[in-house]
């Protein structure tokens, strides 16, 4: 082979190794671009809620009209995070997203169809503690998101929804 | 000098042939990772941990935090039945049967994949809200007509932009399990052009 054939050959290599780390460091890139944000507005283990969107509403491309969102941008690094809610009689779920944007878990109507819910996420390298009054969740990384979505269905509810949407808790163990 | 200028030679051609890869990537993605429906298109599993790098970087350029299955379904149609782009001038009427599932809804986007402005407000259509017909199915129109919608106020319709090509999605949730195995067969709604304001 000659000298020009390697270098190409190698220069291919190294350019196809760079489009693949490009590829796989571009959901945690929208995740830091998305959540650039987050800790100016305090969302950072703290619960936030969204008003329906419309089409004002451009932090994520294609929203759904019919849901109400709230959620917590989430630090477990060093303690597990305390989700506390109320749930509706209407479809909802509580979803969570690690760094790189995967919905590793998601608790539903499934697993607990009504009253108060608690969630405890644990970070991957944390051992987590049984709990009586709860579900555990691990994300495997320490950064990440939840979303609660609620879904408004006629609308006629909406007041209840807002109201469990503010009731959403979320904080440190401890804190 | 002459060095430094080989090796700044080499980094422009490694980054040009990264940046080619990706594009041509992202090309044959849009081509062959959809599983297509009549004017449906859906990436079997858009939220799942256990994707490929390929699809956690579409749907984060797309949809950033979509569930995985078996919560959700998200269907995309950019055309109607005949392969036509849907466009803003146009009005369609999208019809079909009511889906089994806890809900569905369909939702119309614009171009940049964010909701459509309108005065009335009306985004999307959900099963809850559809006005069913006596056979079960369902008729939607999506428009920005105002006569045709003063024709049609009382019944399914959403308002589409004016003056630009537009995509729907339709979104269904806790569908079952195995409707996530029959993604190329199931039972959707088609979107059919009706009429066009230039033609």
């Amino acid at each position: 082979m000659s000298n020009l054939v390697k270098k190409l050959f190698a220069l291919v290599l190294i350019g196809f190794s760079l489009h693949l780390v490009i590829i796989y460091y571009t959901p945690s890139l929208m995740m830091k671009f998305i959540g650039r944000n987050w800790e100016e507005q305090n969302m950072i283990n703290n619960s936030f809620a969204r008003d329906l969107p419309d089409s004002e509403f451009t932090e994520v491309i294609r929203p759904s009209a019919d849901i109400l969102y709230g959620g917590c941008a989430y630090d477990v690094t060093y303690f597990p995070l305390v989700i506390e809610t109320e749930v509706p009689e209407s479809y909802w779920s509580i979803s969570f997203f690690s760094e790189n944007t995967d919905n590793f878990s998601t608790i539903n109507e499934n697993v607990h169809s009504f009253g108060k819910l608690k969630i405890y996420l644990f970070g991957p390298n944390s051992m987590p503690t049984k709990v009586n009054d709860g579900f555990i969740v691990v994300s495997p990384s320490n950064n990440g998101l939840m979303l609660m979505r609620q879904f408004i269905g006629d609308g006629s509810k909406i007041d209840k929804l807002n109201e469990i949407q503010n009731s959403l808790d979320c904080s440190l163990e401890g804190s | 000098m002459i060095l430094l200028r080989r090796y700044l030679l080499y980094l422009i051609a490694v980054i040009l042939i990264a940046v080619a890869f990706t594009y041509a990537s992202a090309k044959l993605y849009e081509e062959f990772a959809f599983i297509e429906n009549d004017n449906w298109q859906i990436l079997p599993s858009p939220g799942d941990k256990n994707r490929d790098i390929y699809t956690r970087a579409n749907v984060a350029m797309r949809g950033t935090f979509a569930l995985a299955k078996p919560e959700a379904a998200y269907f995309h149609a950019y055309n109607d039945i005949e392969e036509m782009n849907l466009q803003g001038n146009c009005t369609y009427h999208l019809f079909g049967n009511d889906i089994e599932s806890r809900w569905w809804s369909i939702t119309v986007y614009n171009e940049d994949g964010y909701l459509v402005e309108n005065n009335e407000k009306i985004y999307a259509l959900n099963s809850e809200i559809i006005d069913f017909n006596v056979d079960g199915g369902f008729d939607i129109f999506l428009t920005n007509d105002n006569n045709f919608i003063s024709k049609v106020a009382e019944k399914n319709w959403i308002r589409t932009p004016s003056d630009e090509s537009f995509s729907v999605a339709l979104r269904i949730y806790l569908p079952g399990e195995e409707y996530f195995s029959k993604l190329k067969r199931v039972d959707l709604p088609v979107i059919e052009k009706l009429e066009c304001e230039d033609e």
